[in-house]
């Protein structure tokens, strides 16, 4: 048994206790720079052991609890990335003022329970690292305790996501039941063994486990909070949930659907490929109708999974590999896009309408620049990162035999132009700008729009060497399947 | 037989008290109706030999869980619905997602080849004693043992984080 192959997460929760004690020192411009200052210390070390280890064998570790496989340090890299960048968003973000320590702690320890649900080798830490994600974020979106608004999305995002998760653990139970073992790479096995793969009782397990992670990844019909809680949350914390979140929802689909449950491929294939169709649609017509920028990220959001999911409807390596990669695009475009939201909602009232970026390509170049490349990689402009990931995720479709599902994706990407693209007229249009105040963004959050952006350009430059790197990290997954 | 006859009244007991739990209007009373809950699912684990869990399970649970239930419930007093009617259009949902449920496991209990699901199973090896627990925590299970104490972590800085504006709003410190 090797423990040190835990390191990227072990360093990550620590860091996340460790920023909860110093938020709460006397000195208070220690107590407010220290908590941040560690995070993204541990998350760059959480990076850097990721890519150390890259390339070793595959191990388990805690019997069989923690599995580390390419799967999980490509994974965790990603996440300790979305980490870093919130927590930049958030830097001087005002609802955290003075409670700086719970911000940061809270946001590395929903970072640490995303990593357990990549490396969750038993359905128990799948379901641990779930709840240790969900808990943080219901807390941090009720942070603004003086906005109502925030308590509100706290709230519902607290029942919604409990019943999800009480939907979920009881699919997990009844799965544990039709096959005897809660460790996931024996359950393929046990559940042939048994002569259980046509039973009732593993289909219904697998039903409830599809509705619960689909309220975890907000795919349609269970996608009902998330405009709610996206519009209501501090915004760098809706830019978290949009990244992360999403990442853990599909590490938790990959790992059950494309492993443990590979063997009842005939029995999900079909319901999850109609529910990517539902929501592929209903979200982008529903993001249509949006006036506020939030609203239009949260429905585009649940658009994105509607695309993912036909990653996952495929079924195939190539359908991991290109779900690995979308995510990747995803999270850089995403990204960009809620660091202008962030920028702008600070400078003028009402800032997060699509109003409120009217003229911002004239009065700032750069930041139109970066809004444009967003927009246009999210609704899958060749060249860029979008558009290849689109292309992988429909020709995984295809080659699944599930080309309705392909045209579906494309007729959904079309719609989808209808409101990208109004961002971008509106950010390029000229007349008076929206009355800029004097208020200087902090530099962090520039930074993090000016990567992201570059992101987007360097992940579709890149995208040989990604794409083998996500292929690794797919066939790792189907090593384990074999063993 | 006689181990079929226990097990069928106390799981009589569990369904019947958390049906009292859900449709009794009074919250005193469900909370008090929970207790037989938590109680039957004790005796569940005498019959699986499990007597450590099982007083664990009535210390921990029907004893201290419910008494701060209750607790709060005493703090905060008898507060009527504000607008009970307002709901009253979703109650239909509820139904169907009840009804649903419901059939599922129905067919699923009649239908199933599960070996053991339909004949009388056979005893487990030692799962419920100090030794067996403490090895499963602390050598199969270390890690969701710790996970877990991480989600109650992360559970109490949220109570403390979120309650402590609450009272500074209701004219506190």
């Amino acid at each position: 048994m090797n423990t040190s192959v835990l390191t990227p997460f072990l360093i990550v929760s620590g860091a996340g206790v460790l920023a909860l004690l110093l938020g709460v020192l006397p000195a208070r411009r220690a107590a407010r720079m220290l908590p941040t200052a560690t995070g993204i210390v541990a998350l760059v070390a959480a990076i850097i052991m990721s890519r150390v280890q890259w390339g070793g064998p595959d191990e388990t570790a805690l019997a069989s609890n923690y599995l580390s496989d390419r799967f999980t340090l490509l994974l965790d890299s990603i996440l300790a990335v979305i980490g870093i960048a919130v927590l930049l968003l958030a830097w001087r973000e005002s609802s955290s003022a003075d409670k700086r320590g719970e911000y940061a702690g809270l946001i590395l320890l929903s970072v640490a329970g995303m990593m357990l649900v990549a490396a969750a080798g038993t359905t128990i830490v799948l379901f641990l690292g779930i709840e240790l994600f969900s808990v943080s974020l219901y807390i941090l979106c009720a942070l603004e305790t003086w906005r109502s608004r925030s308590l509100e999305a706290g709230l519902k995002y607290l029942i919604v996501g409990a019943v999800g998760s009480g939907i979920l653990v009881y699919g997990l139970a009844l799965l544990y039941g039709a096959t005897g073992t809660t460790v996931l790479s024996e359950m393929q096995h046990a559940l042939i063994d048994g002569d259980m793969l046509r039973d009732p009782l593993p289909i219904a397990a697998l039903t409830m486990i599809v509705v619960g992670l689909g309220f975890k990844a907000s795919a349609v019909p269970f996608h009902m909070w998330t405009p709610d809680v996206y519009d209501g949350a501090p915004t760098p914390i809706t830019a978290f949930m949009a990244t992360g979140t999403k990442v853990a929802a599909f590490a938790a689909f990959i790992r059950l659907f494309s492993d443990s449950l590979l063997g009842m491929f005939d029995d999900w294939r079909l319901p999850v490929a109609i529910l990517a169709a539902v929501t592929v649609i209903i979200g982008n017509i529903a993001a249509l109708l949006q006036p506020g920028m939030k609203r239009m990220l949260a429905y585009s959001g649940v658009a994105q999974a509607g695309y993912l999911l036909i990653g996952i409807a495929a079924g195939s390596v190539a359908g991991v590999e290109a779900v690995l990669y979308y995510l990747l695009a995803y999270t850089a475009m995403t990204m960009a896009a809620f660091a202008v939201v962030v920028m702008r909602e600070r400078e003028v009232l009402d800032g997060d309408q699509i109003g409120a970026l009217r003229g911002i390509g004239r009065s700032r170049p750069m930041m139109g620049v970066v809004l444009t490349l967003a927009m246009l990689s999210l609704a899958g402009f060749p060249p860029l990162a979008g558009f290849i990931g689109k292309f992988m995720l429909f020709g995984a479709a295809v080659d699944a035999d599930l080309t309705w599902l392909a045209i579906v994706g494309a007729v959904g990407s079309m719609i989808s132009l209808g409101y990208y693209l109004k961002v971008v007229a509106v950010a390029w249009q000229s007349g008076p700008p929206v009355d800029d105040t004097t208020y200087r963004t902090p530099r962090s959050v520039t930074i993090v729009a000016v990567v992201s952006a570059a992101a987007i350009v360097l992940v579709a430059l890149f995208a040989d060497p990604l794409l083998t790197l996500c292929s690794d990290a797919a066939q790792g997954l189907i090593g384990t399947i074999n063993r | 037989m006689g181990e079929q006859i226990a097990f069928g009244l106390t799981a009589a007991g569990i369904v019947g008290c958390a049906l009292l739990v859900v449709l009794l209007k009074n919250a005193f009373q469900a909370a008090v109706a929970l207790i037989g809950t938590l109680v039957s699912v004790a005796i569940l684990f005498v019959l699986q030999h499990a007597p450590f869990v099982a007083f664990v399970q009535i210390i921990v649970y029907a004893g201290a869980i419910v008494t701060l239930f209750l607790f709060v419930l005493a703090y905060l007093g008898e507060r009527a619905l504000s607008d009970p009617d307002r709901l009253e259009h979703f109650e239909v949902f509820s139904w169907i997602t009840i009804l649903v449920i419901t059939a599922m496991g129905a067919i699923v209990m009649f239908t199933t080849a599960l070996p053991n699901f339909h004949t009388v199973p056979e005893t487990t090896e030692d799962i419920g004693s100090p030794t067996a627990l403490g090895f499963a925590f602390l050598r199969e299970h270390l890690l969701p043992f710790e996970a877990t104490s991480l989600v109650l972590l992360v559970g109490a800085v949220g109570a403390v984080v979120l309650a402590k504006r609450a009272v500074m709003a209701e004219g506190g410190r």
